[in-house]
């Protein structure tokens, strides 16, 4: 029967649900998975949409994650022997000798520094004027906040040389402030922690290039039925190599735009636009403005709530809207809002409200975090 | 704004991980053999100035090893001027020391290196077919004869050979069975189509009759036999439907074979120029006629009379380093060939251009004022002017040449004095012209067959 699977049968499987993930955890994993493949490796998560998932990978997935990351540095013309630095949450502030090991094993390169995307723009400013990187990875957004500072205060990183998005749509006016104020290109690529990269930017031209030697990527109407040319759906992705954890049909809760054929002779499929995973700046009474993105361990390992949304009130009061079975005890919101002040690094007040449900923005994934402050 | 054309075939790698069908995970082989695809597929389109640079890089290496290790080249270095091999220049180099077939022919074991890196591998010996009539034994290691098939396995790609059909060679020393797949380099990477094999001294009857009855896709094999199958042909009517790529070594091809191959065998011409020691030196380009200098895997110098090097359009003596052997390097090695280096290509590809190979010494005409020459005897007149099946200029003296034939009866005065005159014409001498008709004309001991052999001394005795 499976032999028999086709473009059009293929559209019959079941769509697999962000809740369902989280819902069914152990039950999607593979009881037997080929030793060749290597691992289990637990992959990952994403709370972008305030549903953190885990998922459990194998090296053999992760390594062609990597080679489409490896890809992207070609696609691109990186020069390898060059500083990369990376802007995102989570990591140290610290010095590799290497961009990584999806390339270090195969290519010399020069080294990567990373900062973790909760500092304050100001001082990523500073660090990157200090690190004089050639290319720069982090939010298209948090990019936009940093040549904005850029402009207002007069300092500009020497020897920038392109910079990397990744996770949320580009801002619109993103690429013009590069060529503008930096005098550098924009290359996007749209990625999900659960898979990694989905597509990248096509190296001539502004859209995305779906990935389809990693995964089989599907745009969608309302009804189920694919999307033409200029039509927007939702994504449905699936992952083709992890044999841990098999991710198929799986709905990423993001809509894209599908596009025509590239004129560049790519035979990849086209994304004209992603829309979705929206998020915006906190700030907190020192003034200092960051993005409040918590690590989903944070929440998991706490209290394995199902959803959740962050509502900033005033510059100390945070809201926590969460869906879970029962009200949480106070001893999980006294443990909760220790992890989370640990994270943004300020000793904010929650309060904590129990929901039916998280409705989503319009036309895109549930805002993981909102803020009410007139932080612009 | 123009719209490239996807490709639409591409060969099915093998994957060795259950369940991963594509992209594929090949074996250890073959990922080797993919990430040097990768190299090679980059550095074809670097400039000629970086893809030097990263010559005398490999070049210092390997002048640093034979310097320290191989004992014929132990005082080599100081003749260039150097103290190290790390200052080793283009300049520079032109200085070290000519080597000549005999002096390895002579005392081979001063050639091989005392300390071959573990991680190169094993010896792998050859014995070359000694076109020139000296056979010669050499040493190569595991890496060289890696580099070797990753030059053919690129050959594979620029000429777009389908890894899904039958592959045909014809060739000096062959297994006496077919083959289920095309070998290496190709089976560590792709799942292939089969592989059949034919000696070349098989009667060319018998071979076209072969390569009927098999049908392949791709055919491999000397020029100057491809010529004479294309003749036999074209005269009895009955061509291989299938062949969609030919690819020809040995003397370097002429419009006219390209042009026989296109229109008798609807086939794509792609030639090769080889040497047994080293394997290919360079390749025809995709779009041109052409050949490219495999830069990644020689240094090809083309050289004057007086040692310093040609300009585009002149014709000198090639010399050859093998960039990659540390069990028997081969440095500026003499092939007794002569060339002439092109202008860049305008197909982008930073690899150096050969317009021109005319084969060995013994390939070049003279005449009594002392001209020297490629004898460029691929003439249309010759299937027009007489009935002639196959043949082979000797020149015997300055003044002196011999037309050696086979045909189905003598030629007539008329023939031969038409004959002469175009050849006196073409060849821009008033030769003394005379004509030998044969059985047959056979091949030198590698299965090459000579077109033109000079049987005067070399006047740079090079040989």
């Amino acid at each position: 029967m499976l032999a028999g699977l086709n473009a059009q049968s293929f559209l019959r499987w079941p769509i697999l649900a962000r809740a369902e993930v989280l819902a069914s955890g152990p039950g999607l994993h593979a009881r037997h998975i080929p030793a060749e493949h290597g691992g289990p490796v637990e992959s990952t998560s994403t709370g972008s949409t305030g549903h953190p998932v885990k998922v459990v990978s194998t090296e053999t997935a992760l390594f062609n994650q990597g080679a489409i990351t490896a890809r992207s540095h070609l696609w691109y013309g990186m020069n390898f022997h060059t500083k990369v630095a990376v802007i995102r949450r989570g990591v140290e502030d610290a010095t590799f000798p290497d961009w990584g090991p999806a390339l270090s094993d195969a290519i010399a390169t020069g080294p990567l520094v990373t900062l973790d995307l909760i500092e304050g723009i100001p001082r990523q400013l500073e660090w990157l004027c200090r690190e004089a990187p050639a290319y720069v990875l982090s939010m298209g957004n948090n990019l936009r906040s940093l040549i904005l500072e850029s402009r207002a205060t007069g300092r500009k990183p020497p020897g920038i040389r392109a910079l990397l998005s990744y996770a949320v749509p580009l801002p619109p006016d993103l690429r013009e402030l590069a060529r503008e104020v930096w005098d550098v290109p924009v290359f996007d690529t749209y990625s999900c922690g659960e898979l990694g990269p989905l597509a990248l930017q096509c190296p001539d031209g502004e859209h995305l290039h779906v990935q389809s030697e990693r995964v089989l990527l599907e745009i969608l109407r309302d009804d189920g039925t694919p999307c033409e040319p200029g039509e927007t759906g939702r994504v449905i992705v699936t992952d083709l190599h992890n044999f841990a954890m098999p991710m198929i049909r799986y709905a990423l809760g993001d809509y894209a735009e599908a596009g025509e054929t590239c004129t560049c002779g790519r035979g990849l499929p086209v994304i004209r636009r992603i829309a979705g995973r929206h998020i915006n700046m906190a700030v907190d009474p020192t003034g200092r403005r960051f993005w409040p993105l918590i690590r989903p361990e944070r929440w998991l390992d706490t209290v394995p709530i199902t959803q959740r949304q962050m509502i900033q009130r005033t510059s100390s009061l945070i809201e926590i809207r969460y869906v879970f079975e029962r009200d949480l005890a106070d001893a999980e919101k006294t443990s909760l809002a220790a992890s989370l002040n640990e994270s943004l690094r300020y000793r904010f007040e929650y309060e904590f409200v129990r929901v039916q449900s998280i409705d989503a923005a319009l036309g895109g994934k549930p805002q993981e975090f909102i803020s009410m402050v007139d932080s612009a | 704004m123009t719209i490239r054309e996807p490709l639409r075939r591409e060969p099915t790698a093998l994957s060795v991980i259950p369940g991963i069908e594509w992209p594929a995970r090949p074996g250890a082989a073959g990922q080797t053999m993919l990430a040097a695809q990768f190299q090679l597929e980059q550095s074809q389109w670097w400039q000629p100035s970086d893809l030097l640079d990263h010559q005398m890089r490999q070049l210092r290496s390997l002048a640093r090893h034979a310097s320290a290790t191989v004992p014929h080249y132990r005082e080599h270095l100081a003749y260039t001027g150097n103290a190290d091999a790390e200052s080793l220049t283009p300049k520079s180099f032109l200085r070290w020391p000519v080597l000549h077939k005999k002096q390895i022919q002579q005392s081979g074991d001063q050639f091989l290196s005392t300390a071959v890196p573990p991680e190169h591998g094993e010896l792998r010996w050859i014995t070359t077919s000694g076109s020139t009539g000296q056979p010669l034994r050499a040493a190569g290691t595991d890496v060289s004869v890696f580099f070797q098939h990753a030059l053919v396995l690129r050959s594979q790609f620029w000429y777009g050979l389908d890894h899904n059909t039958k592959f045909a060679t014809i060739r000096a020393s062959v297994p006496d069975f077919p083959l289920p797949d095309w070998g290496a380099p190709a089976n560590a990477v792709f799942r292939t189509g089969p592989l059949v094999f034919l000696s070349v001294f098989e009667d060319h009857d018998k071979q076209l009759e072969w390569l009927c009855r098999e049908e392949p896709a791709c055919l491999l094999a000397h020029n100057t036999n491809l010529r004479a199958l294309l003749q036999r042909s074209h005269a009895g009517g009955v061509a291989p439907k299938r062949l969609r790529n030919v690819l020809g070594f040995g003397d370097m091809a002429s419009p006219e074979l390209r042009r026989m191959a296109r229109e008798f065998w609807n086939a794509s011409f792609h030639d090769t120029y080889s040497c047994s020691e080293i394997g290919t030196l360079a390749l025809q380009c995709p779009q041109h006629e052409h050949l490219h200098i495999q830069s990644e895997r020689v240094y090809l110098e083309v050289l004057r009379e007086d040692g310093t090097p040609c300009d585009h359009g002149e014709t000198g003596r090639v010399l050859v380093t093998d960039l990659h052997n540390f069990a028997m390097p081969l440095i500026r090695y003499e092939l007794g060939d002569y060339a002439q280096l092109g202008p860049p290509c305008p197909c982008g590809r930073g690899l150096p251009v050969l317009s021109h190979i005319a084969g060995r010494s013994g390939h070049i005409g003279t005449d009594p004022t002392g001209r020297r020459y490629f004898p460029h005897l691929n003439f249309g007149f010759w299937a027009t002017l007489a009935p002639i099946l196959q043949r082979q200029i000797v020149q015997h003296t300055p003044a002196e040449i011999e037309v050696r034939y086979v045909a189905d009866r003598e030629l007539s005065a008329g023939e031969r004095s038409s004959l002469t005159h175009e050849l006196q014409t073409a060849m821009r001498y008033p030769y003394d012209i005379r004509y030998t008709r044969l059985p047959e004309i056979r091949r030198g001991p590698g299965g090459k067959f000579d077109d033109f052999l000079s049987l005067i001394e070399s006047p740079a005795g090079k040989n």
